[in-house]
């Protein structure tokens, strides 16, 4: 089964560059997120995309010294965004039909 | 009629019967009072204000009262009742003014959640906006005073009124509360300013308050559009000290900063974004008053307008 994770409804974000700074419409929180991290939600924003497509991404962002551990910082972006209710886990039915 | 033009007796027929009811740009209130010696100290400061009809529309009802009971007698106090109910502890009587003006700041911090509030001073020049915001004993008070004197329009000493609809900022214009040293300070600043009685003693030491300019009092009802964020700190160590604040840090210390962010939000979330992406922001230590003005003129004079960036 294949995991993909994508975007939680109605966030808002304020892009301020290096900085970014997040609205959770379910919590009525706002973080601040690095760019990676916004870089990230942006992705799942524009559609779901699983842990594979995740990596693959923030390979092409990071130093090529980084690369080895880009799997290590996808799981831990999409654990620590899913801690915020930024990030929701999409179901294998969910987006089955799509 | 203006509080300037109204003798003691009229000011003490309205405090005590319909209230005397003051427009402060985003908010009017009604103030009552039972409190003989406060016609004379609201003439001072407030003399360049309208008096509105009582009858009309406020968005708080205060009132100020010699306590009840023993307290008449044993040490006698002031208490102020707030749209009916005392939510302040009261204050000795000898500090009406104090208590009126905290009690005023309160009831709107409390109440006016048609706009987005931080605490922050605001001043402007040529429509665009500076705001100050900090905590106490910053010296945000003592520099948006310095500001206001030096040729910026006074928009508030305590609040950053931000509309929902556009991001601008409206006055809510009040005295401007200076406490201890920071009133000789502004006295030697500005000989000519108009600074009300000292009230020694109170939870924040001695406190005065410095009227605002009569022609801030009539552009009262103008909006400024945000331009600079500074986050001051009086810091006797450093002549001045200017740094950027990323504005997405900057959102974070505004918000932290609100009276009313949490309650608002999404609503308070956007104003909040507006006002930063329309703002270049610092951090600024200062200890010489007057380097410390002509710094926040030359960084609003090079803060790019808000049309020109993106």
């Amino acid at each position: 089964m294949t995991v993909r994770y994508a975007a939680a409804d109605g966030i808002r974000v304020l892009d301020f560059g290096d900085e970014s700074v997040v609205f959770n419409p379910l919590s009525w929180d706002a973080h601040l997120l690095n760019a990676a991290a916004a870089a990230v939600l942006d992705l799942l924003a524009q559609g779901p995309r699983s842990a594979g497509e995740l990596e693959a991404f923030l390979r092409e962002a990071l130093l090529e010294s980084e690369r080895p551990q880009a799997a290590m910082h996808a799981q831990r972006l999409l654990q620590e965004l899913a801690q915020l209710g930024l990030v929701r886990q999409l179901r294998e039915e969910a987006f089955a039909g799509r | 009629m203006r509080v300037a033009e109204a003798d003691r007796a009229f000011l003490h027929a309205q405090l005590a019967g319909p209230g005397l009811a003051l427009d402060f740009g985003a908010a009017r209130v009604r103030i009552r009072s039972d409190v003989p010696e406060l016609p004379p100290m609201l003439r001072a400061l407030y003399g360049g204000y309208a008096i509105e009809d009582p009858a009309g529309l406020c968005d708080v009802t205060v009132k100020l009262r010699r306590a009840r009971g023993l307290r008449r007698w044993v040490r006698p106090q002031v208490e102020l009742l707030i749209d009916g109910g005392i939510e302040l502890e009261p204050f000795p009587r000898d500090t009406p003014l104090p208590l009126l003006e905290w009690g005023m700041n309160y009831a709107l911090a409390t109440r006016l959640c048609c706009y987005l509030l931080l605490h922050s001073g605001v001043v402007e020049r040529h429509g665009r906006a500076v705001l100050l915001p900090a905590a106490p004993g910053s010296g945000k008070s003592t520099l948006t005073a310095a500001l206001a004197l030096r040729g910026f329009r006074l928009l508030s000493d305590e609040f950053a009124v931000v509309r929902f609809s556009d991001g601008q900022l409206q006055a809510l214009l009040r005295p401007v509360a200076l406490k201890n040293e920071s009133i000789d300070v502004i006295a030697r600043f500005a000989p000519g300013a108009v600074i009300g009685p000292r009230f020694p003693k109170t939870h924040k030491g001695t406190v005065a308050h410095l009227a605002p300019a009569a022609e801030h009092v009539a552009a009262r009802h103008a909006p400024a559009a945000p331009a600079l964020v500074v986050f001051p700190r009086f810091d006797p160590s450093v002549g001045l000290e200017i740094e950027p604040v990323p504005k997405a840090r900057a959102f974070a210390r505004l918000a932290v900063n609100s009276f009313n962010y949490e309650i608002l939000s999404p609503d308070g979330f956007d104003a909040l974004g507006r006002v930063v992406q329309a703002s270049t922001c610092y951090q600024l230590r200062y200890s010489d008053l007057e380097r410390a003005v002509d710094a926040i003129g030359a960084l609003l004079d090079e803060a790019a307008p808000a049309s020109a960036r993106h």
